[in-house]
């Protein structure tokens, strides 16, 4: 009989129902002090304001340390989602999971969470919403000092860039944006891959060619007809990616972004700022394309970039590097 | 009789190679008419005419490599295919049999794994398509004692081809899901849309010098077709003319697959439909494969790069086109003269 | 003149034939008997250097065979198979014309006009040369095989060797051939066949050789050699040779069994 009655308030004690960001209602303990992320994106977005609380980051393939950012990232141990039972060796009380908003197929989540009894929270990683991602994590897990310092810090950014959006009317530019090697691999627009440009109201010149949302090998004269006025050539692990290959080549010289010198090399370190993953890495690339497109002043910029790898990567960048982001 | 009927086709298909070369120039997405091509010729010779640097770089820099490309490559796949039919007395082998396409594969998603430069990524390729060859003759020398020395290549051209498949998977698997596992893919399916001209100095040179090497070895290859104990009572040395045709078919295919990726199919049809043209007799029926195959190769690749804005890669092209072509022609001509 | 000392052949370890001591003579029609498998094929294909000897010596007028390079046995020795499909068609001029590969003088053994017309010479010995263009493989079994005699006459051998070729013959083709093998000895050709039909052996040869148990068991002239115990003997089985006079008035000698 007494011991019934310690198993209901044990029960009881360690649990609360609540509601993710995905509208799911889940049950999850009332202290929560181990939790594992689903995947790099989230990973990421979790370090800053739950460290201490995270048994592991998530695998990233071919990894090695990570630069300009907290070493305590680096030393992280990595549990691969795909193996059960290294999850279920790590214990963690709570799997969080980052979805977007175009996304609502969560079966991957609900299988996951079915096979180790783990509830997994979904959180939103679409690039306007950020802050109130913060806020969420802030009542779900507590640390809610660091969560709402970075909840505000992103909801200025969302306000300084609406403003200047409309100060300064939607940049008409025609913007190409390209990934890997050869310079014809590019996303279309409409994906979670683009949603800088997206946010940014600019003009991707890549229309919705695939339905799936995945990437697009395009035709060289397909770039000729489009002549963009930018190209945003993302990082290849390497030395060298398509920024070099499309200014040393013959093909690409009379496209018009070359001819106005407007190539860039989509900076990189410690994570892509458009893309790679599709995270809380993104927003720096919004502070500089508001910068290029939305005469954001430069210095402006680069203190809000640096104060972002402070709060979001816990490093401290140099003026030195912060120059070296952008070769 | 036979000699003019060989001599005229040969002239046909030398005329429709040209015509369809030219009129390849004047294809794509980008609009260049006929007037802008004989504009840009002149242009050439009489440095008063100048046209828009655009057509220039459209016309020499993007479409003349790859449709130079697309003929040499699908040249060489028809030949090597026609050759490997020939010797192995079967008309179901394809220039990949002995396991080159694979090898060149796996070099070539090591390369991209590596982020390697793109001439790296050619020559490793390259390097690994001919080394999966060496493998299997390797093979076939000590396992073939005891076998016949046709099957005994064939099978560990298998072998070795499931091994480097089976290398292929694992790279794929190891390979960052976000650019190099695409890149990957992307190479595997086939395509020529990053040829440029530097390229092609190898794989013209080695497709030429073998198209000439191998059709005048067609003849032997003909006396090969009876079987290795009765060429050899008429003084063909069999493995060294075996070794020697498998050497140069190998460098070509290796040369071939090494800048387009893995392109099926032809290959394997296309000595097929030469062989409805012209008979089976090789010293024939290998040059004008080469041809056949040349401006199969190129219509389906200037098929790829006009339809869509999109790049639909060539192997996949090849064969959606490639199979209804084939029935029509199975239906049209008849095997029982 | 082919001479085998002490010639061992086969597969493997164990030799289907050991000791053999035989002369073969140009202008002679030399015929093989014996039961299947009793290593007649096996013999020939040593001669052709297609096996290797396991034993003993080949000499062709005196010097080792092995010591000449594949082109040079084809240039001494032929060899006939017997007639089978082949899967990719050819004319017939061009399987006649692959025996003048060794005289080729073209690069990689083109063959130039010399070479047909000597080609179509072989041809019109055996009077298949209104078959010239004609598809291999459309062409009746007798005339298959008087193409592949014709590609090795193109050969300008001295010897030729046929492995049964009138095994899948109906009789008037068989004669056909035998008469044809006549025909090349007495033009000076060494012409070595096997064959199952000692009566074909007892018209035509003037030598036969009996195989049996891994030997020569018997060898010389037919007339001699050729006799109701010898063959009895040799097939395990009672074969009597009996005399018979044909229309003309020649005397034949005739293979029946009791």
């Amino acid at each position: 009989m007494i011991s019934i009655l310690f198993i209901c308030v044990g029960l009881n004690l360690s649990a609360k129902t609540i509601t993710d960001m995905a509208g799911r209602s889940i049950d999850i303990p009332d202290n929560i002090e181990r939790i594992l992320p689903y995947d790099v994106k989230t990973s990421i977005l979790l370090f800053s304001v739950a460290y201490d609380k995270m048994v592991a980051k998530s695998l990233l393939p071919g990894s090695k340390q990570l630069m300009l950012i907290s070493d305590k990232y680096n030393k992280m141990v990595e549990v691969d989602m795909k193996n059960i039972e290294s999850v279920l060796a790590s214990n963690p009380q709570i799997i969080i999971a980052g979805a977007y908003n175009s996304d609502n197929n969560y079966e991957y989540f609900e299988k996951i969470q079915k096979r180790t009894h783990i509830p997994v929270v979904i959180i939103d990683l679409s690039i306007d919403r950020l802050d109130k991602t913060y806020a969420f994590l802030g009542t779900l897990i507590g640390n809610k000092k660091q969560c709402s310092e970075r909840a505000l810090f992103l909801q200025n950014i969302y306000n300084n860039t609406k403003k200047l959006i409309t100060k300064n009317s939607t940049n008409q530019a025609n913007v190409y944006y390209t990934l890997g090697l050869s310079g014809l691999l590019t996303d279309p627009s409409g994906s979670k891959h683009t949603e800088v440009l997206d946010y940014l109201k600019l003009n991707n010149v890549a229309k919705v060619l695939i339905p799936t949302g995945g990437h697009a090998n395009v035709n060289m004269e397909q770039i000729f007809i489009w002549n963009p006025d930018y190209i945003f050539a993302a990082g290849y692990k390497g030395d060298k990616n398509a920024y070099t290959t499309i200014l040393s080549s013959n093909k690409w010289k009379t496209i018009s972004a070359v001819k106005k010198k407007n190539v860039y090399k989509v900076p990189s370190k410690p994570f892509g700022w458009f893309d790679h993953p599709p995270s809380i890495n993104r927003i720096p690339g919004i502070l500089w394309l508001s910068q290029l497109f939305y005469k954001n002043s430069k210095d402006e910029t680069r203190k809000q970039i640096i104060e972002f790898y402070k709060l979001f990567y816990k490093y401290k960048l140099t003026e030195k590097e912060y120059k070296l982001l952008f070769e | 009789m036979h000699k003019k009927a060989t001599i005229s086709t040969f002239m046909l298909l030398a005329i429709l190679s040209v015509l369809i070369i030219s009129f390849s120039l004047i294809l794509g997405r980008y609009s260049i008419s006929i007037k802008d091509l004989w504009l840009f010729i002149q242009s050439c010779f009489n440095a008063d005419i100048k046209v828009q640097p655009q057509i220039k770089t459209i016309l020499i820099d993007i479409r003349l490599p790859r449709i130079i490309a697309a003929f040499l490559v699908g040249g060489t796949l028809s030949i090597t295919g026609a050759t490997y039919q020939g010797m192995f007395r079967n008309p179901m082998v394809s220039p990949s049999i002995l396991g080159v396409s694979s090898g060149a594969g796996f070099g070539a998603a090591l390369a991209i794994l590596l982020a390697l430069s793109p001439f790296m990524m050619q020559t490793l390729s390259f390097a690994f398509g001919i080394g999966a060859v060496i493998a299997v003759y390797a093979i076939s020398l000590v396992t073939g004692k005891k076998h016949e020395k046709c099957l005994t290549l064939i099978l560990s051209g298998m072998i070795v081809a499931t091994v480097f498949a089976a290398l292929i998977s694992m790279l794929k698997y190891v390979a960052d899901p976000n650019d190099t596992l695409p890149s990957i893919v992307y190479w595997l399916m086939g395509g020529l849309s990053d040829i440029e001209m530097p390229d092609l100095f190898f794989i013209a040179i080695v497709s030429i010098v073998g198209l000439i090497l191998l059709s005048i070895s067609g003849w032997k290859l003909d006396m090969l077709s009876f079987g290795d104990e009765e060429a050899r009572t008429m003084g063909i040395h069999v493995e060294r003319f075996r070794f020697l045709v498998i050497s140069i078919a190998t460098l070509m295919t290796a040369s071939a697959v090494s800048i387009s990726g893995i392109i099926g199919w032809v290959g394997l049809v296309i000595p097929h439909i030469s062989r409805m043209l012209t008979g089976s007799k090789n010293a024939v029926l290998l040059p004008t494969s080469f041809f056949i195959g040349g401006i199969f190769l190129l219509i389906v690749d200037d098929f790829s790069r006009t339809v869509v804005s999109m790049e639909i890669p060539l192997g996949i092209t090849t064969s959606l086109i490639g199979a209804p072509f084939f029935i029509f022609i199975l239906i049209k001509s008849s095997n029982k003269h | 003149m082919i001479e085998l000392r002490e010639l061992s052949c086969g597969y493997g370890k164990k030799p289907i034939l050991s000791g053999v001591n035989l002369i073969i003579n140009k202008g002679e029609l030399t015929c093989v008997l014996g039961k299947n498998g009793s290593g007649k094929t096996t013999l020939f294909k040593t001669i052709l250097g297609l096996l290797p000897s396991m034993g003993g010596n080949i000499l062709y007028d005196g010097k080792i065979l092995t010591s000449y390079s594949g082109k040079g046995v084809a240039r001494l020795i032929s060899y006939v198979p017997q007639a089978h499909g082949t899967p990719f068609p050819f004319t017939v001029l061009d399987v006649v014309l692959m025996g003048q590969y060794i005289h080729t003088s073209g690069m990689f053994g083109k063959p130039q006009r010399q070479n047909i017309e000597k080609a179509i010479k072989c041809m019109e010995v055996l009077g298949i040369e209104s078959l010239m263009y004609k598809n291999i493989s459309k062409i009746s079994g007798g005339e298959k095989q008087m193409v592949f005699i014709a590609r090795a006459i193109a050969q300008e051998p001295s010897f030729i060797i046929m492995d049964e070729p009138t095994a899948n013959l109906d009789m008037g083709n068989s004669i056909k051939v035998m008469k044809v093998a006549q025909l090349l000895k007495q033009k000076g050709y060494g012409v070595i066949m096997n064959t199952h039909m000692p009566d074909q052996a007892l018209q035509f040869a003037d030598k036969v050789i009996m195989l049996k148990n891994g030997k020569i068991s018997n060898i010389g002239d037919p007339q001699q050699v050729l006799k109701s115990n010898t063959l009895t003997d040799l097939y395990n089985t009672p074969i009597e040779i009996i005399e018979g006079f044909t229309s003309n008035g020649k005397s034949r000698k005739l293979l029946v069994t009791l």
